[in-house]
């Protein structure tokens, strides 16, 4: 599985390649959003690890420029996130094309490569 | 600006400050817990000395500790500021159970503590599940915390009574006397109590779980024997909660 995953903290998305590449997953990384689209452009992934509060552009930017785009519909977009006040914002944003679900940082390792690979399998 | 201006005002900078500061203390926990537990997975890191084991499983435990807290701080200031809120959709009741149970079960592995789930049934219901999922979780860490760490044995269910859904988590900890009962939902008991306080922990978890299922359309209490353990009850509303 090629997992792409999007956040601005670079201890998070080291601990998301450690525990993803240790069960044989293709990984890679974007620091940011507008990164992030760019890849998601370029390539295909399985699944997409995307954090929502990200500064300049967020997660919702991504989801966005996407849309706008028309390639979310054939996305496995899993948002991964430590906002707090967003329970309305991800009901709405799990309406979205290609939004599959919201796992809230922080969160048990095991119970993330599974609910990862489930996505992709899904 | 008027009065009322600045008071939205300041409604609105208390609310983002919230948003804000919730993400800056959850974010450096992720790498914080998430690699304290792949340090103890041997197919990550290789196998570590028992020393190093043993180092890594306590700051593991702590950071979970840790972050429980502030989640529970976090919903109290979301209290005080009307932003707790609630939003009910349908779902299984049976796999919101086995989930809690899945993602706990990294806190029981390490100690010697059996959780089962004493039912296995289907039932939809239109209510919050993530706070009720908060609800749970609460009640089985609260258990956690008071079995024997030997010989823990923790059991959860459902079932279902008239218009509403009840929850139960027994354990096998040390009970609590009954002229203690009414107290343990109550916010901020443990600053009451002071010096004299016979727990660890900022004890508000069981005063949210009263909180959110009361905003539910239910009640909680408990029964407890001293030396055999406790039964906390909660119910939810089946249908659009309150």
């Amino acid at each position: 599985m090629n997992i792409l995953a999007i956040d601005d903290n670079e201890d998070i998305l080291s601990l998301l390649e450690t525990v993803l590449t240790s069960k044989g997953h293709d990984f890679t990384q974007a620091l940011n959003g507008k990164d992030g689209v760019k890849l998601i452009e370029e390539q295909n992934f399985d699944a997409i690890l995307l954090d929502l509060a990200m500064p300049e552009f967020s997660g919702i930017d991504v989801i966005e420029s996407l849309e706008k785009n028309d390639r979310i519909k054939n996305q496995k977009i899993i948002l991964f996130t430590a906002s707090s006040a967003t329970d309305k914002e991800i009901n709405s944003l799990l309406k979205h094309d290609g939004i599959k679900l919201c796992i809230r940082k922080p969160v048990d390792i095991d119970f993330l490569i599974n609910k990862v690979e489930e996505v992709v399998k899904s | 600006m008027s009065n009322t201006d600045t008071s939205i005002s300041s409604e609105k900078l208390k609310e983002e400050f919230l948003d804000l500061i919730t993400h800056e203390f959850q974010t450096p926990l992720v790498p914080i817990i998430g690699f304290s537990q792949a340090l103890q997975n041997p197919e990550i890191f290789g196998n570590l000395t028992e020393k190093q084991l043993d180092a890594v499983k306590r700051i593991f435990r702590n950071s979970n500790h840790l972050q429980n807290m502030i989640t529970n701080v976090l919903d109290v200031m979301k209290l005080g500021t009307d932003k707790m809120m609630f939003y009910n959709k349908e779902f299984n009741i049976n796999d919101l159970v086995t989930e809690v149970l899945d993602e706990c079960n990294y806190k029981t592995n390490e100690e010697q503590i059996q959780v089962t789930k004493k039912i296995d049934e289907d039932l939809i219901i239109n209510s919050d599940r993530f706070r009720i999922k908060q609800v749970l979780t609460n009640l089985i860490d609260n258990a956690i915390s008071f079995v024997p760490k030997d010989n823990g044995k923790i059991e959860i269910g459902f079932s279902e009574r008239e218009e509403h859904i009840l929850f139960y988590v027994k354990d096998n900890g040390q009970g609590i006397k009954k002229n203690e009962w009414s107290d343990l939902f109550k916010m901020f008991k443990q600053v009451l109590q002071g010096k004299k306080r016979k727990h660890g922990g900022l004890g508000l978890g069981l005063a949210i779980c009263r909180m959110i299922v009361e905003n539910l359309g239910g009640d909680i209490w408990i029964e407890s024997e001293l030396g055999k353990g406790s039964t906390f009850y909660c119910t939810v509303s089946k249908g659009n909660g309150k």
